[in-house]
């Protein structure tokens, strides 16, 4: 039993080591561009990206769709798509960060403000295994939104776009610290607190 | 150039739903997986977001003793895991440079630091000056025992009831409308209405912008095949009317004459609810005398769709379609309005037609039907409504003027008998009038900034830099730049806190990093100020057994020395403060549960009252049989706070009334504020938000194109806005993200360095006391 299952084994990391060049590893340079081109435009790891470009004034709730509906490629620039077409106010959490000119600049006073850095890429359980995903996806559930690889700033493209069921081979690792705890854990040391000496004072990160 | 078009918008929605096939079959992927460790001390713990009044819940990222992250959280049922902008740079918001870290008191005209020793001795020897003429300006920013313990302070300690918060200026309107209707303050309804309805109705509301998360809740579901008819009655086109299926713009203040018009047309087609009307409702004219049905239905001759149609501006044929909508049984309809019904004049009376509309069709206390009252801040309801930090009331739906209800908050508060007194305190424009005018020695403003919000500034603050201010912030603002004691503050999930947001629910949160420098929560701030007050031997300070009224006390009964700030930052005073308040709310049938049962929750809504399996069970909508514990069987709907004691709510015969100030030949246009999406309120927190600051820079004035046409104005061009009051130039934006109707001009108030409320008018509603700031006549001049 115990060997026979071993053969199936090798077997298998047999078959895998052949198809290995099919399936793009990305290397530390890929990852590392992937995750500085997300960088870029969120203020922390878990925050909605900025509008890189202006919004003219007057909106309807189907003119960002009008280019974020599908991947569109213009003058240069690739536009993203939505994963999330149901929540078409869009600017609800998207915001512009170059205001149109006539609206006159205004100083900002500084901030301190270091918001949790972007992530490294997904873990592999070897070589050839498709990597877990390093981030959490809710509101991205459509991962070739951004795993496609016309998004030539962000290179951590798949290249078996046409495969579309992506959680059928990679997962989402056990700890991934970016998937929210429960109630009950988040609040369970504070909870200790309070009852036992009434100081319910949660010291966080300290 | 090519344009790939390899995924489109249909295969997304194949390949969603394939994603969404997986997510269904494994419970990790629709639920939350849970992380067991957080390998490099990474913490998320819950807290709702201190920004607007709907209440998003957040999960808080913590990492190395700082904010690092937030994401919403799925798990609270307000929001789903979604937030708007603002949310998401809650944490940013607290690390802007210039956060105020130490106490300072005016020496010589200049701010000066001092210990907090010396700027708490400061406040106290000015209030035994004559502790009848200080005040309290608070918020609907005020946690729940910030609030309470101001009340306690000084309507339990100094004497007198000058205490009123922001809120005044947004949500009294609200407060005065459902007590004269129901007998009782706070909506019936809750959000999971917007679920059920397929009519939403917005009153003078722009709810993309102000209860951006509540909008998308609507927007999602029509977006999944839902069909949801919106009408968007309004004064200006917003991001909200783009979304609209009937758009109907009328001139301000015509609101009034309008809901009356559709009555007039249910009672005419006999098609409103007749059942609901003869079990549930009497009728009322203005004058408080009981009316007939005949009696109404003459009132409402006046407010034929012809006449109003005329009136208003809407088209007879809307007005039907309005009729026609509240006409239909089968129809779920769910009302929301905020500050376009609030600040008005009449915002009272409004808020009335817009029950009675929804009594006399039976639109009421069903699943998706429902009159909802939107509320503009986090704890405008948990803390000024239900604590109740107004000029004229007491904790938990009661009032100054009644003998029984002082007697029970002096007993609760172990006060002197007589302590309260009886008499209302100034309402917000009253107290910054009165102070104007020197008859207030100092005011104690916390957690708002009124000398860029209150209306007409130029009046209300004028004197303001000879005035004593005592301000507590966590930035410089326009009023600590009046003030002769700035406290620094700790701010949201630096200290525990409770908020109660606009459908009844309360939300706890413990504090998860530390204030930067000296800054401390205002709760201690307002106690120690209290226990100076006693150690100075200010006989107010005492309870009757001579101890002293604000004492905190551990589990055990012993009391501890919170006003030492070492002593009470290590413990939950909140929580002790929670407790104690919770016996206030059980009388009015607000019923909150303990603390604790809200530490394991994401909020509940009141009342909260306990099962007979020993379960806190939350009422969804109140009033209504099976849903509130207090409703009796078979009563179906019983409104068992009805000032009559009859169960019934009132139909009120309120007639139009036209504005104080209307457009004439000196000052044409309307003018019309308000707030944005990217910035709260006065700004100074979203302002240290390097995306927000970028997103949204600075105030500007929206006109309509016709006008902008006939006047040669261009985006960029400079006007000159002049009312009666104040003037002020802005740069003219004409196809913004808003087009204000012809004759009107429309300036949000966020920008600090423009102060559009030197411009604004400070009539306010004769019955809630709560100013216009939607309306009021000025000229524009191109510069
Ligand atoms: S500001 Fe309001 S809508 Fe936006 S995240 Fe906060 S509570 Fe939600």
């Amino acid at each position: 039993m115990r060997s026979s299952h071993r053969k199936s084994l090798n077997r298998i990391v047999l078959v895998a080591l052949l198809f290995a060049g099919t399936y793009p590893v990305f290397g530390k340079e890929v990852a590392a561009k992937s995750v500085s081109s997300r960088a870029e435009r969120r203020s922390f790891y878990t925050a909605p990206p900025v509008i890189p470009h202006v919004v003219h004034g007057w909106q309807t709730d189907k003119t960002c769709l009008t280019c974020h509906d599908q991947i569109r490629q213009w003058r240069g620039a690739t536009s993203m798509l939505t994963p999330h077409p149901e929540f078409s106010n869009c600017q609800q959490c998207h915001v512009q960060q170059a205001a149109p000119t006539w609206q006159p600049k205004s100083k900002f006073l500084g901030s301190s403000w270091n918001g949790l850095a972007e992530q490294e890429k997904g873990i592999r359980a070897n070589l050839v295994a498709p990597p877990t995903i390093p981030h959490r996806y809710l509101m991205r559930e459509n991962c070739v939104a951004c795993h496609l690889d016309v998004h030539s700033n962000f290179p951590a493209s798949v290249e078996h776009p046409k495969r579309s069921n992506c959680q059928q081979c990679h997962m989402m690792p056990k700890a991934n610290k970016f998937i929210l705890v429960p109630l009950k854990k988040a609040t369970k040391q504070t909870v200790a607190n309070a009852s036992s000496e009434n100081s319910g004072k949660n010291s966080g990160g300290k | 150039m090519s344009i790939c078009t390899e995924l489109t918008r249909r295969d997304f929605i194949v390949q969603s739903a394939a994603v969404a096939a997986v997510a269904a079959l494994s419970p990790s992927l629709t639920k939350p997986a849970y992380a067991e460790d957080l390998p490099d001390g990474l913490a998320w713990h819950k807290a709702p977001c201190r920004f607007c009044g709907t209440g998003c819940g957040v999960i808080v990222g913590i990492k190395g003793g700082r904010l690092v992250a937030v994401q919403g959280d799925p798990q609270n049922e307000v929001n789903k895991g979604l937030l708007c902008a603002k949310g998401y740079y809650l944490g940013a918001a607290l690390y802007g440079r210039d956060r105020l870290t130490k106490p300072m008191v005016r020496k010589g005209g200049q701010l000066v630091p001092v210990t907090w020793d010396q700027a708490i001795d400061v406040i106290a020897d000015k209030i035994l000056e004559d502790p009848l003429k200080f005040g309290i300006y608070g918020s609907g920013q005020w946690t729940v025992a910030e609030g309470y313990v101001a009340m306690k302070l000084l309507k339990g300690g100094m004497g007198s009831n000058h205490i009123d918060p922001n809120a005044r200026l947004c949500m009294a309107s609200a407060v005065v409308g459902m007590i004269t209707t129901f007998g009782v303050d706070e909506p019936s309804g809750c959000y999971d209405d917007l679920d059920e309805c397929d009519t939403v109705i917005t009153w003078g509301n722009n709810w993309a912008e102000m209860h951006p998360v509540l909008f998308s809740r609507f927007i999602d579901r029509r977006n999944r095949g839902h069909k949801i008819t919106y009408i968007d009655l309004g004064t200006r086109k917003t991001r909200s009317t783009v979304a609209a299926d009937h758009y109907m713009e009328f001139v301000p203040q015509t609101d009034m004459a309008i809901i009356n018009c559709v009555c007039y047309q249910l009672v005419k087609r006999g098609s409103y609810d007749k059942k609901f009307v003869s079990k549930f409702v009497r009728f009322k004219g203005s004058d408080k005398k009981d009316m007939t049905f005949d009696q109404y239905t003459k009132f409402l001759a006046d407010y034929t769709p012809e006449k109003v149609s005329e009136l208003s501006g809407i088209s007879v044929a809307h007005l039907h379609l309005l009729a026609d909508v509240f006409s239909d049984a089968r129809r779920k309809v769910v009302s929301l309005w905020c500050m376009g019904v609030n600040q008005h004049t009449r915002g009272t009376w409004v808020n009335n037609l817009i029950y009675n509309l929804h009594l006399l069709s039976g639109k009421f206390g069903k699943p998706g039907s429902t009159p909802f009252s939107l509320t503009g801040q986090p704890s405008a309801c948990g803390t000024c409504r239900e604590v109740g930090t107004l000029a004229h009331a007491l904790p938990g739906g009661r009032v100054v003027k009644s003998a029984e209800h002082r007697k029970e908050t002096e007993d609760f508060w172990k006060c002197k008998p007589g302590a309260i007194n009886p008499k209302p305190g100034f309402h917000t424009v009253k107290m910054f009038k009165e102070m104007a005018a020197g008859n207030l020695n100092g005011i104690w403003v916390q957690v708002t900034n009124p000398a860029q919000s209150l209306p007409n500034l130029n009046e209300l603050m004028a004197n303001a830099s000879k005035r004593f201010f005592v301000v507590s912030d966590i930035y410089p603002t326009a009023t600590t730049r009046i003030a002769d004691v700035v406290l620094p503050s700790s701010t949201w999930v630096e200290k525990n806190g409770v908020f109660g947001n606009s459908e009844r629910r309360t939300q706890q949160w413990f504090k998860m990093i530390d204030a930067p420098g000296q800054a401390r929560d205002d709760v201690w701030q307002m106690l120690a100020v209290a226990r100076r007050l006693y150690d100075k031997g200010f006989a107010g300070m005492k309870d009757r057994n001579g101890e002293f009224l604000l004492a905190i006390r551990d589990d055990n009964g012993k009391e501890i020395e919170a006003w030492k700030w070492d002593v009470f930052s290590k413990f939950n005073v909140d929580k002790v403060l929670f407790n104690e308040y919770r016996q206030f709310t059980v009388k009015k049938h607000k019923d909150i549960a303990p603390y604790d049962v809200y530490v394991e929750s994401h909020g509940m809504r009141w009342p909260v009252v306990k099962d007979e399996d020993g379960v806190w069970r939350e009422t969804k909508r109140r009033f209504v049989e099976g849903e509130d514990p207090y409703v009796k069987p078979g009563k179906e709907i019983q409104f068992y706070m009805s000032k009559a004691k009859d169960d019934k709510a009132i139909i009120w015969a309120r007639p139009y009334v036209a504005p104080p100030e209307v457009p004439d030949n000196d000052y044409p246009f309307w003018l019309n504020t308000g707030r944005v999406l990217e910035h709260w309120h006065t700004g100074t927190m979203t302002g240290r938000v390097r995306e927000l600051k970028h997103a949204m820079p600075s105030a500007y004035v929206e006109v309509h194109p016709e006008d902008a046409d006939q006047m040669q104005l261009e985006d960029g061009d400079r006007i000159n806005i002049i009312s009666r009051r104040g003037s002020l130039i802005l740069p003219v934006v004409v196809r913004g993200r808003g087009i204000p109707q012809k004759g009107m001009v429309f300036v949000p108030f966020f920008d600090e360095t423009k102060l559009i409320n030197r411009v604004t008018l400070d009539a306010y509603c004769p019955m809630s006391k709560e100013p216009d700031y939607k309306k009021c006549a000025v000229r524009i001049e191109k510069v």
